[in-house]
């Protein structure tokens, strides 16, 4: 046991020292092909920092995640980060957790995408007309919207939205019928620390 | 009967007396009455020499609030070099959000550099119509999906000629596959579009009776040459003006294969 955990921690050091020294790399291969006068060499390599630095953030952000979400546990192998480095799209990971129980919530972040900033504002107004399923929440100081929904079968579903600056925090919970249950474990989210590293 | 014509007739006045179109009508007329006098005015205090006072300008300025003053702001191309050291040293001190920012100023001071070199290379005058080097503009959002834009433009007389070229935009990836791939507008009867071969380049020229003729070249991996000509006598002139930009020039100095 001692020694998986061993080779799993190396690994994680080893993926997190790689990230860093692309990004380096890449700064440093821009620098070179700059001062050389090779400057698409020097604009591919700094766009390549900037996707490296996007995976880099999306890296920070996944440890700053809860490893349980109420009675819900993470499996490390589903956690996925991403960027388009498109400036549209940006950065965006995702984190699944859940149970035996058939109980799950998938957490999605989407950062850094000025198209985000439209959705964000309508997000963050009143509710406009009433919609029982639907209802304005608080998470971290963050304010957001919760939609429930339930098919055919009865099954309950949770959408929850929380906007952020230029950024959008995603959670679907799947089989927990309790409002409170949801919230609790929302509120172990901490969406400042991940803001502050995004803003 | 008389009570009902006159019932009809007093409605049919009202209506076109209150309805929102005549109204907004009137209301249009209106405005463009005292926007006419205003200019009257202002042409008849010119030709006798009664312009306003410098006190004047500031008091009406005062009045409505605008601003009166020459300005704008200082236009700086960012250092790429002093930006690469900010962002490593952002980066190692794990400072992020201050690594992307000076990514971005080096991105933006190369891709300015880029835009420059390629203005460079495009000829001062083509058919007779000189640049105009004061609307040359370089544009970048830092975003794929846009990329790099560049433009100038040309002018003799009543002509025009503009220069437009789109460089590393996902999307004009898609348009030069969309080309190569015949999925465009297919060659028919139709007179006022068609696809040519432009310096060895798939390309395709339309006409438009009230923008003229426009010529787009899409090349390399992500890149487009766009020409519009305003007031060419005919496809020919249009056609002979275009001639003078060379493609494989510019996509050398944009890097492209």
């Amino acid at each position: 046991m001692k020694t998986i955990l061993t080779i799993i921690f190396c690994s994680f050091l080893l993926t997190n020292s790689a990230s860093a020294q692309e990004v380096e790399k890449n700064l440093n291969d821009a620098r070179s092909a700059y001062n050389s006068g090779d400057l698409e060499a020097a604009r591919f390599a700094l766009q390549q920092a900037m996707y490296e630095l996007d995976l880099a953030i999306g890296r920070e952000i996944l440890k700053l995640l809860p490893a349980q979400l109420g009675i819900l546990s993470f499996n490390e192998t589903d956690d996925e980060v991403g960027s388009a480095n498109m400036g549209f799209i940006g950065l965006h990971l995702s984190r699944t957790y859940q149970n035996d129980e058939k109980q799950s919530a998938e957490l999605q972040i989407i950062a850094d995408s000025p198209l985000l900033a439209g959705i964000n504002a309508i997000l963050a107004m009143p509710v406009i007309g009433r919609d029982p399923n639907q209802k304005r929440i608080r998470v971290d100081g963050y304010r957001g919207l919760l939609q429930k929904s339930e098919n055919a079968q009865g099954e309950v579903s949770w959408d929850m939205q929380i906007p952020f600056g230029s950024s959008l925090l995603t959670v679907n919970f799947h089989g927990i019928k309790e409002e409170d249950a949801i919230m609790d474990m929302a509120n172990t989210i901490p969406i400042q620390q991940i803001a502050r590293l995004i803003q | 009967m008389k009570r009902i014509v006159f019932l009809i007739g007093f409605f049919a006045f009202l209506q076109l007396t209150f309805s929102p179109e005549v109204f907004s009508q009137g209301r249009f007329i209106r405005r463009l009455q005292e926007e006419a006098e205003k200019k009257a005015a202002e042409e008849l205090l010119r030709g006798i020499g009664i312009e306003k006072s410098e006190e004047e300008k500031r008091e009406e300025s005062r009045r409505i609030g605008a601003h009166n003053r020459e300005g704008g702001l200082s236009v700086e191309a960012p250092d790429v070099g002093a930006s690469i050291g900010v962002a490593e040293s952002a980066y190692s001190g794990k400072d992020f959000r201050g690594a992307k920012i000076a990514l971005r100023d080096a991105i933006w001071g190369v891709e300015l550099e880029i835009g420059q070199n390629v203005l460079a290379s495009l000829p001062e005058s083509v058919s007779g119509l000189r640049s105009v080097t004061d609307s040359d503009n370089v544009t970048s959002t830092g975003m794929g999906f846009v990329g790099l834009l560049i433009e100038r433009l040309y002018e003799a007389d009543d002509m025009e000629l503009q220069v437009s070229i789109g460089n590393d935009a996902a999307i004009l990836g898609v348009a030069g596959l969309m080309m190569a791939g015949e999925y465009t507008r297919q060659q028919s009867d139709e007179t006022n579009y068609k696809r040519i071969r432009f310096q060895e380049h798939q390309a395709h020229i339309e006409y438009d009776d009230y923008s003229g003729y426009s010529l787009a070249v899409p090349f390399g991996q992500s890149s487009i040459f766009v020409l519009k000509g305003v007031n060419f006598g005919s496809e020919q002139e249009f056609m002979s003006a275009a001639e003078q930009f060379n493609i494989n020039t510019i996509k050398q100095k944009l890097g492209e294969k």
